[in-house]
């Protein structure tokens, strides 16, 4: 396998000989790994999971166990945050599936625990916002919090996802139409409604 | 029905003004110093968990499987070469196997002993368990 390095000294060859083995070698590069990305990784879960902390915790500390569990079937085809985020966002999926399975069995939606994290910002526009992101689709939100508020390109999103181009880019009209409807008070120019 | 074919990521300014508003209402609280902390080690600790849970997981297969190949060993009559053995000299149903295995054999190209008809995995495993 050809070394991978995410120019970050994260090498994926040097990883997956320590990894599982001695422990010895591993924990300096995967802590480096773990530090570039954790917060990006539970912010990104965050608003992928609609607002739920310990949610976003949980599947960040999943999709790097994943990563360093399967660091020996990374190929270096992509950049190995690319794969990790892969994971991560796969470990959403899967959250949000159990999710809702429990809400069908529980035969109701269950209010998530407010973050108790302190934010800034007005905390009724904040819940405003994340009401109205919570009314779109999974794949709609998954599309616009990757593109527009995570910065990644629609073709690293279908990688990320799976998903065709244009699925993707179909997904981002209609967020942006939805959220425009309802947030359209936000807008440049305009009073928000409380 | 009229279709908007504008290509989704080009944003208008009133758009993109929407998008960044939404962005800085739709964030997670930043981690602070502990938080992170307690998160490495956390992760750390599950990480380090696993490892020797893992080297017990392939342990106990390999052992499973050395098991098994063993058990094959002691059902299959000794005192001769593997493969020379007489159909007559097994059991009816390990005779029958044996003719099925000789009709399969015939049809593959010649090989110089049985044991290259094996398959690669199986030889490395029977290697380490048979003391020959």
């Amino acid at each position: 396998m050809a070394p991978a390095n995410d120019g970050i000294g994260f090498r994926a060859d040097r990883i997956d000989g320590g990894a599982g083995r001695t422990g010895a070698a591993t924990p300096l590069l995967f802590d480096a790994f773990v530090a570039e990305h954790r917060d990006r990784a539970v912010a990104l879960a965050w608003r992928l999971v609609g607002g739920d902390g310990a949610a976003a915790e949980d599947i960040a500390q999943e999709a790097f166990l994943r990563a360093y569990r399967s660091l020996h079937r990374f190929r270096g085809e992509a950049k190995l945050s690319t794969w990790f985020y892969r994971i991560l966002v796969n470990e959403v999926k899967r959250y949000q599936r159990w999710r809702w399975v429990r809400q069908r069995r529980a035969g109701e939606v269950e209010e998530e625990p407010p973050d108790p994290r302190p934010v800034g910002g007005d905390p009724a526009l904040r819940d405003r916002v994340a009401r109205a992101m919570a009314l779109l689709s999974n794949g709609q939100r998954e599309a616009f919090v990757l593109v527009h508020l995570e910065g990644f390109t629609v073709q690293e999103v279908a990688a990320l996802t799976g998903r065709a181009d244009g699925t993707i880019k179909s997904h981002l009209h209609r967020a942006l139409r939805r959220l425009r409807e309802l947030l359209a008070d936000l807008e440049p120019g305009r009073e928000p409604t409380p | 029905m009229t279709h908007d074919r504008r290509d989704p990521m080009k944003l208008a300014p009133d758009e993109q003004a929407l998008v960044r508003r939404i962005g800085d209402l739709y964030a997670a609280p930043p981690l602070s110093g502990p938080h992170r902390a307690r998160f490495d080690a956390r992760l750390a600790e599950r990480v380090g968990a696993r490892a020797p849970r893992t080297r017990a997981l392939v342990g106990i297969s390999f052992a499973a499987v050395a098991a098994a190949s063993f058990g094959l060993w002691m059902v299959v009559p000794r005192g001769g070469t593997p493969g020379v053995d007489t159909p007559s000299a097994l059991p009816a149903p390990l005779a029958m196997a044996a003719q099925d295995d000789d009709a399969i054999l015939a049809m593959m190209e010649p090989i110089a002993s049985a044991d290259e008809a094996l398959p690669e995995d199986y030889r490395a495993i029977a290697d380490l368990v048979i003391d020959e």
